[in-house]
Order: C-alpha cells, then structure tokens, then sequence
C-alpha cells in the first residue's frame, strides 16, 4: 500500500461535522490544539512526589485547566535542557538530523492504529520535538521557520508534548521499520525528561518511582510485608503440591540474587508466576537468595529522566556486591530487561564484582550475559529443559490452550524470542502462535506500558491495545485459545484489563506458572489444581 | 421469497458497503483514512478490519428478514471499538442511520422509488437494528466501567497490603465450598477477582 508522505501527514483531526461539535477542523497538524479532558491524560503529579524527587515547580495543578502554572522562564528552560541533551546524547542529535520523513512508520505503531490520530504516527509525533529543534537549533529554521518546518517553543507545543508523549508506551515497534533505526522511544524518552524540566509529569509514574527509591518497589511494600507475601504464596504451594519451601531472604553468600518485579509478589495474576519461580529453584535445588533492598525489577526511572533511572537501577548491582553473590538472575518483566540490556552495563557497570553467569545446574556459561552479569528466567529455564534438568508433566497446563505475547522489550531490547517458545512446546501439550506481523519483533504492544497503566485512560488504554486484542481474537476464534502467556509484569496487569474488554474467553498468565504447575516435584502428593487452584483435567479429586 | 428490494440490495452490496464504509472511516483525519481503507491485511489495520467485517455482517441480517435472531460477533466488535473512541454516543452510533441515504440514493437510479412498501420495511429494519446498536454500544460502555472498577479493586488490595490477593482467592475458594455444603455465606462482602464480566453475544431480534 502507499505510504502517505510528509505533505500528507496529518491536515485535520475530524473531516466530517460532528454531531457533538458540529466543528469541521481542517488545519495543518501545527495548528490544532491539544485539548485535555477527563479521560484521556494521565493524572499530574501530585505536589509531594515532585517535592520528594526534589524535582522543579512542585505544585497542584491539572492538564484540563487552562493555565498550567509553568515557572517564568520556563521556555529557555526548555530549550536549555534541549541544548544539554543534545550534547550530551548523539543518538539524539541523530534522530533529530537524519529522518526523512518516509512515513515507513506511520502506520506502525498500536496508538495510531488504535486511535487513528495522527500525531500518534511515530513520524509525526517526533515530528512535535523536531520541529522545535528545527526552529533553534538549525540554520534553515532559524532563517525560515515555519517554511523550513520548524515552530516557536509555545504553551500549546508543550501541551502536545504532555499528551503525544504519554500517547507513547515507547514500545519500539516503530523504530524496527526505520530503514536509518530511529529509536523512536528516546524521543519521547527526551520529551517526557524535557517536561519534568518544567514540572509537567505524572503521579502514576513519579509514586512508583519514590516508593521504588524509598523501599525498594513500587508499592512501596516494606520488607515484612514483602516477605509475609511470598509466604502466603508458599503457603499455597503446600495445600496444593504438599512441598514446603522456605525461601531466603538477604543472605550474604547465595550464588545468585533473585530480582523480579515486585508486581509478581503481590498482583493477580502475577503471583501465579511467582509461584512458579518457587517451584522452579525448590526442583533444582538452586543456591539463591530474595532481597528486600533491591525487591524491584521494574524501573519507572526508565519513563521520568535518565539520572532517575540510573539511580533505580543501581540498587540492583550495590545489593548483589553487599550480598557477595556470583550473578543476577532476573524473573519475567519487561522494561526492566530494556534498563538492563541496553543501559545498566554503561550507566553503572562495569559489575567487575560479579562473574560471568554459569548455571550451577547445567554448567552452561551465559556468555551473552558476560557483561551484565544478569540472566533471563526464561533463558535460564530453556536451558535447563534443553539439558533434561527439569521433570515436566505437559498435561496438568492440558487444561488450558494458550498463546504467547511478545513483551516488547525483552523482545525488542534484548532478543529474547525462541527461549519462551522453548519452554512452552515442553510445559504445555499445545499452543499457537498469532499472526506473523504481531509477534516476534513485530509484537503488539499492550497499550498501557511506560506507567500508562493507570484507570483514569481506561478508554485510551482500550483503543492502543487494540491491535493486540485483535490478534488475539484471531487465534480465540481459530484455535479456541483460551490463555494469553507473556514475560512481563505491565503485560500480566494490562492484558488482563485487555482481554476482559475485547476476549473475556482469554485469561493471562506468565510463562513460570506454566512451568510450575508442569513440574514434577519430588516427593509431592498428587496434584489436583493448578497453582490457582483450578482443577486439572482428568485429575479431579 | 424474496422482494424486489430485497433483489436490489443483494446486487448491490459490494457498492452499498463501500460507501457505508466511508461514512465511519472518514470521520477519521485523511491520513488515517487512507490507511484504514487501503491496508487489507486485519492485523495491520484493525479499525479498518472491524469496520468492514462489522458492517457486513449487518448488511446480512438487514437483508434477509426471514432471520429472527442472529448472532452477529463482527458487529459486537465494531460497537466495542466505538465505544472507546472519543465521540459522543450519537456519533458512535449514527452510521446505522446513514444506510438510509446510502440505499436509497444508490436504488432510485434504478427506478424503485414507487415500492414505498418495501423502503418502510427495510426502513423499520433499520430502526429496529439501531436500537438493539444502541443497546450493545451501552453494554460496550459498562463493560469499561467494569474493567475499570476490577482493575481499582486489585490496586486497592495491594495499595492497603491488607489482604493477599492470593489469600483472598483461597476465602473465596473456601466459601465456595462452603456454600456448595449448603452453609450459609458468612456475609462478608468479598470482591470476585476473577470476574471477567463478559458481555453477552448480542442478538439482532425483529
């Protein structure tokens, strides 16, 4: 099909008069407004959180009202943090220089696709931050301006950054169809950091990110708790497989520290994956500790600024040195693995601390992790199936049909494609696969990633997991796939909300409680349920 | 047997849809347009793929009266897709009306204007099917409210770290047996996790 060129992108947002406005818009993009009203902005930030991140202009303040009380200044701010940004980042200055506007990506990302909103195209969206640097950071806009496609800094350009940028779960999918590899998502990574310059952030990413820095995790789940939890988890391990585990907490020694997102602790249906983890180290009888001090593997930092990520992150690589341990072994989320493949190794490696991951088990080294000293569950647990190291029983997942979801960072951001699908083939008697352009680097985003997943964008989070639910219903209505599996914790919460709207057949797991209801146990009494305490077929008491 | 109508509108179909199509597609700015309706593959377009399926689907059912009651799991899904957009409910709804025009400009060149009977049969189709539209648009909309409220419940579990959801399930497991044994609840509200709060595959009746 043709790609519509720049010229063509976006002339107006509604063609026909609407019965609710009787308006007929038929601007050029520059020209109409963002209008925010309830249910399409994530709630602000509330004064206390920027207060404790020592963030500038902490105040109250809500995007649907009309003055946002910027700080005086706050454009040369804004063009400061421009200029600082991009020195400091080439890859920035690159996108910024070198997109020709092919329109490659236009019809590529799930909010467009969803929304039919044009600057949801990736082209047009980062066209919001290009044309400000057009207009003061290059020669032809600074003579020409709006001829040479750049425009003046306004409240009305930072109101569409606010909306365009949390419009984007910086899934990446985009940036797989650049023919030049515009990484898409920094741009908006750069417009959500350039928006905090100014005070303009949301609170559904700026509490996490305190609690995270506070205690540890999201929730900000204090170490009893986050302890009492996992033993409500092995509690239900015992009434349903008659094993006892007692995991460790914090113990300076343990060859591997064990960091998931704290989501897997305490959130349906995450806490099925966890499950899964317990059972999965019990079997093999690995030397591994929790910790309460780095209890996080999600990074809201990632969706704040770059300094706030590295410093989330660290805990990660200052709690395995304080412990002593060989390696880090990561459980199934997403945007934790894009920090970790693509960041944590130059932000605060090198971890000269750690060494090369080697499974005590199989004895394969983990040479793609040679550098990070961290491991995926999934690569991990492969491995071990590859190297007949696990008892599986298919059967007791008979029960359930299901298909995978391609989190898109640990998809995009590090690779990891074949390992789940490994698993799976081994943990379930059959599963399908969703179409061949929504999976593998091509995967569907659910629509509510980089703290979007709020309820306050119910319907926004609707309309970007479209595309996804879409490709769902496909394999609903062709293979009567019943069950959604993915590695990532957003994904676990998301989809959940995904499917109940648009496939109410399809429930979401993660790919460790497959694992764990499969595996055999030594010495456990015959199994009923599964780790939800749903019966198995043809095993009912 | 069928009418002459009836004979027209089948002939028709391919032009009819296509127009049809246009009404809601081009409420979206041209860009979008011009991709939702060139781009056939269903996963790479999925608001011109519900639309299309969508609409067809009800095309039938307008078309063949002898049918009483109809599944129609395409239309439910554009409805869906209506129903998270941003325009008001009359907006979402009104393409059904707009079939009218569509038909009769495309049947009066073929001079059935005298079979007045006819176009109030089909006329009253139509009205009939935007009621039930209507219907399944407002089960569209309180089913996001459901979610919305399912979705509140869980954080509120974990916001408070008073109840383990993991526990939770074993009350509820728990209460269920109990109620199975014919024991009375023990009257405490407890939330259902699990409930998907599906809605019911919607039904055309005339």
């Amino acid at each position: 099909m043709a790609i519509p060129k720049a010229a063509q992108l976006g002339v107006s947002v509604v063609r026909e008069p609407s019965l609710m406005t009787g308006s007929i818009p038929k601007k050029d993009w520059m020209d109409v407004p963002a209008i925010f009203k309830e249910g399409n902005f994530c709630y602000p930030a509330k004064k206390s959180m920027v207060e404790y991140h020592k963030f500038p202009n902490p105040r109250e303040w809500s995007p649907d009202q009309e003055d946002w009380k910027l700080p005086d200044g706050w454009e040369d701010i804004i063009l400061n943090g421009l200029k600082e940004r991009l020195d400091k980042f080439r890859s920035l200055k690159i996108f910024m220089d070198i997109c020709v506007r092919c329109g490659a990506c236009a019809d590529k990302c799930h909010f467009f696709l969803g929304t039919g909103d044009p600057k949801n195209m990736p082209v047009l969206r980062a066209e919001l931050l290009r044309s400000v640097y057009r207009n003061d950071f290059t020669t032809a806009g600074k003579l020409l301006g709006k001829l040479a496609g750049g425009r003046p800094m306004t409240v009305g350009v930072l109101k569409e950054w606010f909306m365009y940028s949390y419009q984007c779960t910086e899934c990446r999918r985009c940036s797989v169809f650049c023919p030049y590899g515009i990484d898409t998502a920094e741009i908006t990574m750069m417009m959500r950091e350039l928006l905090h310059l100014v005070g303009v952030g949301t609170n559904w990413i700026l509490e996490p990110a305190a609690n995270s820095n506070r205690t540890g995790n999201h929730m900000g789940l204090q170490p009893h708790t986050l302890k009492e939890n996992v033993e409500y988890l092995c509690d239900d391990i015992e009434t349903i497989t008659g094993i006892r585990i007692t995991p460790t907490w914090n113990r300076k020694g343990a060859e591997i520290l064990f960091i998931t997102p704290s989501a897997d602790v305490f959130a349906e249906p995450g806490i099925y994956t966890a499950m899964g983890y317990l059972l999965l180290f019990e079997h093999i009888g690995l030397d591994y500790t929790w910790s309460t001090y780095s209890s996080e593997g999600g990074n809201f930092g990632l969706f704040t600024n770059n300094e706030m990520m590295k410093k989330l992150n660290a805990k990660m690589y200052a709690e395995s040195k304080r412990l002593g341990v060989k390696w880090i072994l990561g459980g199934e989320c997403g945007h934790m693995w894009r920090v970790l493949h693509q960041y944590m190794d130059t932000m605060n490696g090198p971890a000269d601390h750690l060494e090369v991951p080697k499974s005590p088990i199989t004895g394969t080294v983990f040479e793609n992790a040679a550098s990070t000293k961290m491991v995926h569950i999934s690569e991990f647990t492969a491995d071990l199936i590859k190297n007949n190291k696990l008892k599986l029983d298919p059967m007791r997942n008979a029960h359930r049909i299901p298909t995978y979801h391609d989190s898109c960072n640990p998809a995009r951001a590090m690779g990891l494609l074949d390992e789940p699908r490994y698993i799976l083939d081994h943990v379930v008697p059959k599963w399908y696969e969703m179409p061949e352009n929504t999976i593998r680097e091509k995967t569907f985003c659910c629509g509510s990633g980089t703290g979007l997943n709020t309820g306050e964008i119910m319907e926004l989070r609707m309309r970007s997991g479209l595309p996804r639910a879409n490709a769902v219903k496909h394999v609903v209505d062709k293979f009567n796939v019943n069950m959604l599996s993915c590695v990532c914790a957003i994904d676990r919460a998301t989809l959940s909300a995904l499917m109940e709207y648009w496939n109410p057949t399809v429930g979401v797991c993660g790919l460790s409680e497959m694992v764990g209801n499969a595996l055999i146990m030594d010495g456990e009494k015959e199994r009923e349920t599964g780790l939800r305490f749903e019966p198995l077929e043809g095993m009912e008491g | 047997m069928e009418n002459k109508l009836e004979k027209l509108l089948h002939g028709k179909k391919v032009e009819i849809l296509e127009k049809w199509e246009d009404t809601i597609l081009s409420s979206f700015s041209p860009d979008a347009y011009h991709i939702f309706k060139k781009q056939k593959d269903p996963f790479a377009n999925p608001i011109g793929h519900k639309v299309r399926t969508g609409l067809a689907e009800l095309y039938d059912v307008l078309c063949e009266p002898s049918n009483k009651e109809i599944l129609t799991p395409d239309l439910t899904q554009l409805i869906k897709m209506r129903a998270v957009q941003q325009v008001s409910a009359a907006d979402a709804v009104s393409f059904i009306f707009k079939l009218k025009g569509i038909v009769r400009k495309e049947l009066l060149k073929k001079g059935m204007a005298e079979l007045y009977i006819e176009w109030l049969a089909f006329d009253a189709r139509i009205d009939a099917a935007a009621l039930v539209i209507f219907d399944m648009f407002m089960a569209s909309k309180e089913q996001v409210y459901q979610v919305r409220v399912n979705e509140f419940q869980h954080g509120r579990h974990m916001i408070t770290g008073s109840i383990c959801p993991s526990a939770l399930v074993r009350r509820n497991n728990q209460e269920a047996i109990a109620a199975e044994a014919g024991d009375a609840p023990d009257g405490q509200n407890v939330p259902v996790i699990n409930d998907t709060c599906g809605v019911k595959p919607q039904v055309l009746q005339f």
